[in-house]
C-alpha cells in the first residue's frame, strides 16, 4: 500500500469556539495510484494534506507511508516532515527566488535527506528531472523570470527529483489560466505515473479531479462523503452533497409505488409522473418508501422514441440557456417550484413550447430518503 | 527548531528580561545596595521618589514637553502629509527625501546647533534679531534655555517620524471608500467625520501612542538644552541620578524612577498592541490599481513653497551653523572679517587628540559588531515569532517588543546594574550589550515585517526535502531577505552611532565613544572642537550609509 490513513482526527480550538477540521478520516491507496482529495474550501482537504506531510500534527489516528508508520496517535509516534520521504508541490509554487531553475531542483538533493554517492549522480538526477518537465533549456535561468506555468514545472521537477514515496500536490494549478491548466493536468498525471510515485492531489475543481484521478476522496466538513473511481463518484454519488458537487444534477423526490420483479425495476411516482428505475442489487424498497432520483442533465434522450419505451415525458419549456457547446433547457416539472434541467445539442434547439424526453431506467441513480 | 527556539529564548531573556529584573530588584534594595547584595527588600526608594523635592515640577515639565512637542510636530507633519499625499504639489519626492535626511541627523548635534543659533547672549539668530529690531538689551529676545524653545526644537526633530507614519496611513486609505458617499452627494466634512475619520482613528491613535513612547525617551534635547536651563524631565533626572555628574550616583533611586517608567511603558505597549490589532480589523486591502484624485493647489502652492523653505531651512540651520563654527578658531558671528580666519585647525587638533582616536576606534568596534549582533538576534527572534511553533514564541515576541517603550536611559541603567561588578563593566562590551538590547526592537520589527511577506511554503519545500532549520535560515531565508537584513543593519548602525545616553552612562576614559567625547568636548567648553567633531560624525554617517545603500540597490537591480 502506498498510503494508509485511519481514524484521523484534528480539532482546532480557539478561545471561543472549537472546529472539527478532520473527523475520523480513513482510506487506503495503492502504491503508484493517483488519489484526489476533493471538496469545497474549508472541507479539511488541505488540513489532511498537511497532516500527511507532517506540517501539522493530528489529534488521533494513524498514517502509514509506503508501509512505514509516520504518525500514530496511540504510541505518540510523529515523524518530522523531513523524515517522511515525501515531497510537495505548492499552490504558491514556493520557488526560491534567489536561485536558478537548476539550483532550485538541486538544493534539496544537495542539502536534504536524500544523499547521493557522487556529484555526478546528483547532477544526473537533476538533469533527468528537468528533462521530464521540458525545462532543460531554462536550467540556468533565474527562477523568478519564469512564467507561472514554468514555475509550476520547476516545482514539479524539484518534487520528482527527490524520488519520494509520496508526492503531495496542493491545488497546484489554481493560479494558472484555463488553457494552461488543461495542458498541465495531462502533464502532471503522465509524469507522476511514469515515475510510479503515489500522488495525493488536492483540488476543489471537480473536472480536474475527474480527469486526473484513479481514486477520488470527497470530503465535506472534515468527513469523507465518498471514496471511489471518477466514474463511481460521478454517476453514483453516495449523498446529496456529492451529487451537488459533481455537476449538480437534477434531484427529484419520488415515492415507491411497487416493484416490477419481471423487469427488476422499481415503479415510483414523482413530479414528472410515473418513473421506472433499475433496482440496485441487494436493495429491496417497499411501496411508500421515499427515494431521491439523480437525473443527469446530459443523460436525457431528446425526442419521442415511440410507444413501449418507459420514462417518456413531454414537458413545457420555461427557458433556454445557450452555453455554446450545448443548450440547457429548463422545463417545468408538475407543480414543483424547481425546474428540470436538460442538456441538448445547441444547434437548432431554439424552438418549441414543449420538449419530449426519455430517461433510461438503468441510468437512474437513486438514494434512499429525501 | 528546538535549537533555534532555545537560542532565541536565551538571547531574549539574557538581553531583555534579565536587565529588567535587575532593575526591579535594585529599586527594592536599601540605598547603596545592589541587586544581589543580601540586604533585604524595602520600598524606601519609592517613598524617596514620592518625596523628591520638585517632583511636581519634574512631572509637569515632562508632560508639557512630551505633549507640546507632539502637538506641534503633528501640526507640521499633518500639513506635509496632506501636501505630499493629497495635492498636486510638484516636489513631493524632494520633501520625502529631505525628511529622511533630517531624520538621519544626530539629535545631540541638532541640540548643539540650536544652542549656537538661539542662546540668549551670542546666539546667531538672536544677534540678527537684535540688529534688525534695533533692540538695546544685550541678551534675547529668544531664550533657548526655556521649556517653550525645547518644545519647538524637539518638534522639528519629531516631525519626520510623525510624517512618515501619517503619510503611510493617508496613502493606504482607499479613496473608493469615500467615492460612494461622494456620488451620493454627502458633503465632504460629513464624509470626513463619518467615514474617513472612524476608519483612520485606530491608526492615528496608535501613531499617537508610539510618539508618546518616543518622546518620553528623548534624551538629547533635554540634556543639551534643558540641563543648562535648569529644566529637568524624567529621562534627564534618571541620567543625573545614575552618573557622577552631580555627586555620588544613587542607583536605587534611579532604578525606582526606571521602574515607574517601565510601568508607564507596559501600559503604553498594551494600549498600542490593542489599537494596532483594532486597526488590522479595519485594515482596508487596497489593490495597486487605484489612483487618488489629487486636490489642486493652484495659487496656494506659493504658500507651500514658503512653508517648505522655512521648515527645511530651520531643520538644516543647526548643522550649517556647526559647520561654520568648526572652521573658526573661536566662535564668532559670520562676517567678512571672520571669513578670513577660516581654518581647518580644529579638525587637525581633533585628529591629534588621543581621546578622539580612541573614541573613533571604540565607536567603530561597538557599532559594527553591535549592529551585526543585533541583526543576528533580530533574525532569530523574528523567525520564531513569525513562524510560531508553540505558545512560548508569543512570549518571546512580547519580551523582545517590551524595550520599545522603556526609555533607553533606563535600559542602559539596567544593563549597567547587571554588569557593575563583573569584568564586562568598564569595557566597551557593556555599551555594546546595552545598545543591542535597545536596537533589537527596531531590528526585529524590520525583519519580521519582511519575513511575513515570505510565503511559508518556501521553507516547507526545503523542510520536506529534509533540509535542516539552520540551513534553511542560512541558505533560503537570508538570501531572500538580504535587502531588508542589510537595511536593518544600516538603521541599527545609524541608531548606535547617534546614541549618546548609553555611552554617557558607561563613560570612562577607556570607553569613550564619538558621541560621548562630543559631549565632553562641548562641556570643556571647546565649542569649535565640538562643532568639528559634530561635522565629522555627520560625514561618517553619510560616508558609511550612502555607498552601502547605493551598492545594495545596484545588487537588487541586477537580480530582478
Amino acid at each position: 500500500m502506498g498510503l494508509i490513513i485511519s481514524g484521523l482526527c484534528k480539532r482546532y480550538a480557539r478561545s471561543d469556539q472549537a472546529h472539527q477540521a478532520l473527523d475520523n478520516v480513513g482510506f487506503a491507496v495503492e502504491q503508484g495510484a493517483f488519489v484526489t482529495l476533493l471538496g469545497p474550501s474549508g472541507c479539511g482537504k488541505s488540513t489532511l494534506l498537511n497532516m500527511i506531510a507532517g506540517l501539522d500534527r493530528p489529534d488521533a489516528g494513524r498514517i502509514e507511508i509506503a508501509g512505514r508508520a509516520v504518525y500514530d496517535g496511540a504510541s505518540n509516534l510523529f515523524a518530522a516532515p523531513g523524515d517522511r520521504n515525501i515531497s510537495m508541490v505548492f499552490q504558491s509554487y514556493a520557488i526560491w527566488p534567489h536561485m536558478t531553475v537548476r539550483e532550485n531542483v538541486e538544493f534539496p538533493l544537495r542539502h536534504g535527506r536524500k544523499r547521493f554517492g557522487s556529484d555526478a549522480e546528483r547532477e544526473a538526477a537533476v538533469t533527468r528531472a528537468l528533462e521530464n518537465v521540458h525545462l532543460t533549456a531554462f536550467a540556468q535561468r533565474p527562477a523568478p523570470l519564469l512564467s507561472g506555468g514554468q514555475q509550476q514545472r520547476v516545482s514539479l521537477a524539484r518534487a520528482i527529483a527527490q524520488n519520494p514515496a509520496i508526492i503531495l500536490l496542493d491545488e497546484p494549478l489554481s493560479n494558472l489560466d484555463a488553457n494552461l491548466r488543461g495542458a498541465m493536468q495531462t502533464e502532471i498525471r503522465s509524469i507522476v505515473t511514469k515515475e510510479g510515485v503515489t500522488a495525493v492531489y488536492v483540488t476543489h475543481d471537480q473536472k480536474e479531479a475527474l480527469s486526473m484521478s484513479d481514486v477520488i476522496v470527497v470530503l465535506n466538513e472534515g468527513r469523507i462523503e465518498q471514496i471511489g473511481t471518477p466514474d463511481e463518484v460521478y454517476y453514483r454519488p453516495a449523498s446529496r452533497f456529492v451529487a451537488n458537487f459533481m455537476g449538480a444534477p437534477n434531484m427529484v423526490d419520488a415515492t415507491v409505488a411497487g416493484i416490477d420483479d419481471a423487469r427488476d425495476e422499481i415503479v415510483a411516482e414523482c413530479p414528472l409522473g410515473q418513473v421506472r428505475i433499475r433496482r440496485r442489487v441487494g436493495d429491496t424498497p417497499r411501496a411508500g418508501d421515499a427515494l431521491t432520483l439523480v437525473l443527469k442533465q446530459e443523460d436525457f434522450n431528446v425526442g419521442d422514441p415511440g410507444d413501449g419505451i418507459p420514462n417518456r415525458y413531454t414537458l413545457p419549456v420555461v427557458r433556454r440557456v445557450f452555453l455554446g457547446d450545448r443548450t440547457e433547457v429548463l422545463c417545468a416539472m408538475g407543480a414543483e417550484a424547481r425546474h428540470l434541467s436538460i442538456y441538448m445539442r445547441a444547434r437548432g434547439s431554439s424552438d418549441g413550447a414543449t420538449l419530449s424526453v426519455q430517461y433510461r431506467p438503468e441510468d437512474i441513480h437513486y438514494f434512499r430518503g429525501r | 527548531m528546538v535549537a533555534i527556539l532555545g537560542l532565541a529564548s536565551f538571547l531574549v531573556i539574557s538581553l531583555t528580561v534579565l536587565p529588567v529584573i535587575v532593575l526591579l530588584m535594585t529599586s527594592l534594595r536599601p540605598h547603596g545596595k545592589l541587586w544581589l547584595d543580601p540586604a533585604g527588600f524595602t520600598f524606601e526608594n519609592f517613598v524617596a521618589l514620592a518625596n523628591q523635592p520638585g517632583l511636581g515640577e519634574l512631572l509637569s515639565n515632562t508632560v508639557v514637553y512630551v505633549g507640546g512637542t507632539i502637538a506641534l510636530a503633528t501640526l507640521f507633519a499633518t500639513l506635509w502629509a496632506w501636501i505630499t499625499e493629497r495635492t498636486d504639489f510638484r516636489y513631493k519626492v524632494t520633501v520625502r527625501v529631505l525628511m529622511i535626511v533630517t531624520l538621519a541627523l544626530p539629535t545631540l548635534i541638532q541640540g548643539f546647533g540650536w544652542i549656537l543659533l538661539l542662546n540668549p547672549s551670542n546666539g546667531l539668530v538672536n544677534h540678527v534679531l537684535r540688529l534688525v529690531l534695533n533692540l538695546e538689551n544685550p541678551t534675547g529676545p529668544i531664550n533657548i534655555y526655556s521649556l517653550g524653545m525645547m518644545v519647538t526644537v524637539s518638534s522639528f526633530l519629531l516631525t519626520p517620524t510623525v510624517y512618515v507614519m501619517l503619510s503611510g496611513i493617508i496613502r493606504n486609505l482607499d479613496y473608493k471608500l469615500e467615492f460612494p458617499a461622494t456620488l451620493a452627494g454627502v458633503p465632504p466634512w460629513k464624509i470626513f467625520a463619518r467615514i474617513v475619520g472612524p476608519i483612520l482613528l485606530p491608526g492615528l491613535l496608535s501613531v499617537l501612542i508610539y510618539t508618546v513612547m518616543i518622546m518620553i525617551q528623548v534624551f538629547e534635547i533635554p540634556l543639551t538644552i534643558g540641563l543648562t536651563g535648569g529644566i529637568q524631565v524624567l529621562s534627564t533626572r534618571i541620567y543625573l541620578l545614575s552618573t557622577a555628574e552631580l555627586g555620588e550616583p544613587n542607583y536605587n533611586l534611579a532604578a525606582a524612577f526606571g521602574v515607574v517608567l517601565i510601568l508607564v511603558a507596559v501600559l503604553l505597549v498594551v494600549l498600542y498592541q490593542r489599537l494596532t490589532r483594532e486597526s488590522e480589523r479595519f485594515a482596508v486591502i487596497a489593490g495597486k490599481n487605484f489612483r487618488l484624485v489629487h486636490g489642486r493647489l493652484r495659487g496656494r502652492r506659493f504658500l507651500v513653497y514658503a512653508y517648505g523653505a522655512a521648515f527645511f531651512t530651520l531643520a538644516f540651520l543647526p548643522v550649517l551653523v556647526l559647520l561654520w563654527t568648526s572652521l573658526l578658531p573661536f566662535y564668532s558671528l559670520p562676517s567678512a572679517e571672520s571669513l578670513q580666519n577660516v581654518t581647518l585647525a580644529n579638525y587637525r587638533e581633533l585628529f591629534e587628540s588621543s581621546m578622539f582616536m580612541r573614541s573613533l576606534s571604540n565607536t567603530a568596534i561597538v557599532v559594527v559588531v553591535g549592529a551585526t549582533l543585533t541583526i543576528f538576534v533580530s533574525l532569530l527572534v523574528s523567525y520564531v515569532t513569525v513562524r510560531p511553533a508553540n505558545w512560548w514564541c508569543k512570549w518571546i515576541d512580547v519580551f523582545a517588543f517590551m524595550p520599545i517603550a522603556i526609555p533607553n536611559i533606563v535600559l542602559g541603567l539596567a544593563v549597567l546594574l547587571l554588569y557593575v561588578h563583573t569584568p564586562v563593566y568598564g569595557t566597551i562590551g557593556a555599551i555594546m550589550l546595552a545598545q543591542v538590547l535597545v536596537n533589537t526592537v527596531f531590528g526585529t520589527r524590520i525583519i519580521s515585517a519582511a519575513l511575513i511577506q515570505v510565503h511559508p511554503d518556501l521553507e516547507r519545500a526545503a523542510m520536506l526535502g529534509g533540509v535542516g532549520r539552520f540551513k534553511i535560515m542560512l541558505r533560503v531565508l537570508v538570501p531572500i531577505l538580504r535587502t531588508q537584513i542589510f537595511n536593518g543593519w544600516l538603521l541599527v548602525f545609524a541608531h548606535a552611532m547617534r546614541d549618546v545616553g548609553i555611552p554617557l552612562i558607561f563613560l570612562t576614559t577607556q570607553t569613550v565613544m564619538l558621541s560621548s567625547s562630543l559631549w565632553l568636548i562641548w562641556g570643556y567648553p571647546d565649542v569649535p572642537g565640538a562643532a568639528a567633531l559634530s561635522i565629522i560624525l555627520v560625514l561618517l554617517l553619510a560616508a558609511v550609509v550612502t555607498p552601502l545603500q547605493v551598492y545594495m540597490s545596484r545588487l537588487d537591480e541586477r537580480s530582478t
